[in-house]
């Protein structure tokens, strides 16, 4: 079996022509002999098992009594915030106590955006940006090089007061935002290239497009990979029939909705979108990502838990006390959001030499 | 893919009421280098402190420095 390159993809034509492309995931064709590295295919090419980052962002602020531990160390007890990561306790650093220095320095703006510009860039809001590059852009730059995608920058909810401070959590630096793909079926055609309108409304499904080069593919693996791609695929198709079901008002961006508008439900957007990035980096198509849950100064609703009345800030800064509400969201969030179950994962070696699959769950996002 | 993941999340504020920006709580996690977990820890540190940290000796890059950042921390990595 030769050595198929990482950066492989199933390519085809779309209806119109549009050109499809299907990242694969790690395939045991892609590693060397040893399992520990990419076979260098490709001149130049980086053959160390990548590691991602992804920087997640949620607006205006925590409850504290409802979010950080009282104990420090390893026996802590979740509190109703972080109690849906339970099973993930081992796997994560709950940290509390850190400041944010530049985000009392006088300037312009109001706190919402002079904590904003400090949190992503460390530099104080100008007036206009992040006075700097984004923590995610400065890891971009140095891991980012050599993807198709130096970085995807992904959002949720839309509801914001507009600025760009308050839209945007990546700078790319001082001045220029990397705004977040909110809808779904956009972000789906940034990684699968299937950018010809209204493609959701037809029966078809991209990997039509790719048959021909995915037969190709797969008569070249061993069966083990044959049975990885095809679970893989049909993840593929599993998240574009998610993406095609959505009601045509999630496929557009609105950012202030009037009135009685913003009803939508967003754990499912969120979820899409986590299954989305995952797929990003399962493909190898991304190593850097961010992921903007609400804006800054956001004004989402939370229709599916029935507080409609007022919006994200107000329920923040204590103007409806319902009793619990934080910890619902945030239970809500993470078990809407829990992340897909990818077919494959980066494999292992063992003592004996033997391969062994990481069939890992994701979180896609949390509390 | 966890495992080779690293995940950061922050939020805007610590307590949202006091547009508060001290004491911020942040969740990180994943199985990316060094990276140490199953607790909690308060840290008297920087948000610049751990962006630096978990760019530097987790996910093992170039970046020396990041506004705000004056020390590595410990408790991480």
């Amino acid at each position: 079996m030769k050595n198929l390159s990482r950066r492989t993809f199933l390519r085809g034509a779309g209806l119109g022509g549009a050109a499809i492309r299907i990242g694969l995931p790690a395939l045991d064709a892609m590693f060397n002999t040893n399992g520990t590295a990419y076979a260098a295919t490709t001149h130049g090419a980086d053959t160390q098992i990548p590691s991602r980052f992804v920087l997640w962002f949620n607006g205006n602020g925590i409850i504290e009594r409802y979010w950080i531990p009282r104990e420090t160390g390893e026996n802590f007890n979740l509190t109703p915030c972080l109690e849906p990561l339970a099973r993930f306790q081992d796997k994560v650093h709950v940290i509390s106590g850190l400041d944010s220095p530049t985000a009392r320095d006088p300037g312009p703006g109001n706190d919402h955006h002079r904590s904003m510009s400090s949190l992503m860039s460390g530099v104080s809001f100008t007036g206009r940006g992040a006075g700097g590059p984004s923590i995610d852009q400065v890891i971009a730059r140095e891991i980012g090089r050599d993807s198709r995608f130096r970085s995807l920058q992904i959002g949720v909810c839309q509801e914001s007061f507009g600025e760009s401070i308050q839209r945007n959590m990546s700078w790319a630096d001082r001045d220029r935002p990397l705004p977040p793909e909110m809808l779904p079926q956009r972000l789906f055609d940034r990684l699968f290239g299937s950018k010809e309108a209204q493609w959701i409304d037809r029966k078809k499904s991209i990997l039509d497009a790719v048959r021909d080069d995915a037969a190709s593919v797969r008569g070249s693996l061993g069966s083990t990979d044959q049975v990885r791609l095809d679970e893989y695929l049909s993840s593929v198709r599993d998240v574009e029939k998610s993406v095609a079901s959505l009601p045509p008002e999630y496929n557009e961006v609105v950012e202030r909705p009037a009135e009685g508008g913003d009803l939508k439900d967003w754990p499912r957007i969120a979820k899409l979108q986590s299954d989305l990035l995952v797929h990003a980096f399962a493909s190898g198509q991304t190593r850097v990502a961010s992921y903007m849950l609400t804006k800054c100064q956001g004004l989402s609703r939370f229709p599916w838990l029935g507080h409609t009345g007022q919006r994200h800030h107000e329920y923040t800064h204590g103007a409806v006390e319902t009793p619990g509400w934080a910890a619902r969201v945030a239970r809500h969030q993470s078990l809407a959001c829990r992340g897909v179950r990818l077919p494959v994962g980066e494999a292992r070696i063992d003592a004996g030499g033997r391969r062994h699959d990481a069939r890992q769950y994701v979180v896609g996002d949390g509390p | 893919m966890l495992d080779n993941t690293l995940l950061v999340m922050v939020h805007e504020h610590a307590e949202a009421n006091a547009h508060k920006n001290s004491g911020l709580a942040v969740l990180v996690a994943g199985g990316v280098g060094g990276l140490k977990k199953g607790r909690h820890s308060r840290i008297p540190g920087t948000i610049g402190d751990l962006y630096l940290t978990l760019a530097s000796e987790v996910m093992k890059t170039r970046v020396e420095k990041f506004p705000t950042a004056y020390k590595k921390l410990d408790e991480i990595a």
